[in-house]
């Protein structure tokens, strides 16, 4: 993999960890929620496919930060609900912070804020 | 309606996992086809499976499964916890090898053992909390983490002191540790404390750069 596609690469993972462990702090969600309210929350700036989502909720879910149990939805269907365990509350924090330190540092590099 | 689930499962089929895991990853991915059909109709052909098999294949795999805990703090607390060791090793080693060549042995001068033994470890320990906090800012911990993985040989020491060897002296009966408890709390004092602060120093600048806590992803 080429060092640029590699950064891209990581940085897409590591917004993607983040989007998805905020949302869920705010309540469990199954797959398909999850990709949606992200997508509306971000107004479509960033989105989930099934090839992108799935892999990365196992992997976090792999790491104990979060936990998925199966549970009827709103229709009566049984869909699999992804909740936070307490290390993934632990690891938000941080992740929160170095993310924000991540942006003031772009800013001071490139301006972002002004474009 | 097509039969999603049927669909899944066969582009599913080269996963090599527990059958029940494979029922309800299918499952799940049917589940989010149908919830898709209600906005567009689902494309399965636009999916790469044979990369989205692999991609679960990985995450799902215990083999590699070491979490952020194991490598940020535990693999790099050890890690520090060996160097310090074999560095103990090979410091008294080389301070016995001295004083066999030597017509003054240690029973002759007491502190030439701790002029020759404990101060070259104690000048080490920086390098050694280097170690221990290093591999673990590059693992991403965050700084309390790696001072934890910088301090762990103080810390196992402490344990040592604390723990372990009074209750060895209580349960082997030895008199002599028993009737001197402030010798034993001073040996304490004097290997953790000043080994503390050196480790500590040592992990100082890995503590101050945050900056690769903006690491972006897990490898």
């Amino acid at each position: 993999m080429a060092p640029n596609s590699r950064v891209q690469s990581r940085i897409a993972r590591g917004s993607a960890e983040l989007a998805i462990l905020a949302l869920l702090d705010e309540q469990p969600l199954y797959g398909f929620e999850i990709g949606r309210r992200i997508g509306e929350k971000t107004a479509g700036a960033i989105q989930f496919t099934l090839a992108s989502l799935y892999p990365m909720l196992y992997e976090l879910e792999k790491r104990g930060l979060v936990k998925g149990q199966w549970r009827p939805n709103k229709s009566g269907r049984d869909r699999r609900y992804y909740s936070l365990t307490p290390a993934g509350k632990r690891k938000l924090s941080p992740l929160r912070h170095e993310w924000s330190l991540f942006f003031k540092a772009l800013d001071r590099l490139a301006g972002v804020s002004r474009a | 309606m097509p039969d999603w689930n049927r669909a899944v499962r066969d582009r599913l089929a080269e996963l090599k996992l527990p059958e029940s895991c494979k029922h309800e990853i299918a499952a799940e991915i049917t589940a989010h086809l149908e919830d898709s059909e209600a906005t567009e109709q689902p494309d399965l052909g636009a999916v790469n499976w044979p990369k989205l098999v692999a991609q679960i294949q990985r995450a799902k795999s215990h083999n590699s499964a070491i979490n952020d805990r194991t490598r940020q703090l535990w693999l790099p607390g050890l890690a520090s916890l060996t160097a310090a060791n074999l560095l103990l090793m090979a410091v008294s080693s080389a301070s016995r090898s001295t004083q066999a060549v030597s017509a003054h042995g240690s029973a002759a001068f007491p502190g030439l053992t701790i002029i020759s033994d404990y101060l070259p470890w104690l000048a080490a320990q920086p390098l050694v909390g280097a170690l221990g906090a290093w591999l673990s800012w590059r693992a991403g911990a965050n700084p309390l983490t790696r001072l934890f993985a910088a301090l762990f040989p103080s810390l196992v020491m402490l344990g040592c002191w604390g723990l372990f060897i009074p209750l060895s002296s209580i349960l082997q009966k030895e008199a002599w540790t028993l009737q001197h408890p402030v010798y034993v709390t001073l040996g304490a004092v004097v290997w953790v404390i000043p080994g503390m602060m050196g480790l500590a120093l040592g992990s100082f600048p890995f503590l101050m750069n945050s900056e690769r806590s903006l690491r972006l992803s897990h490898d």
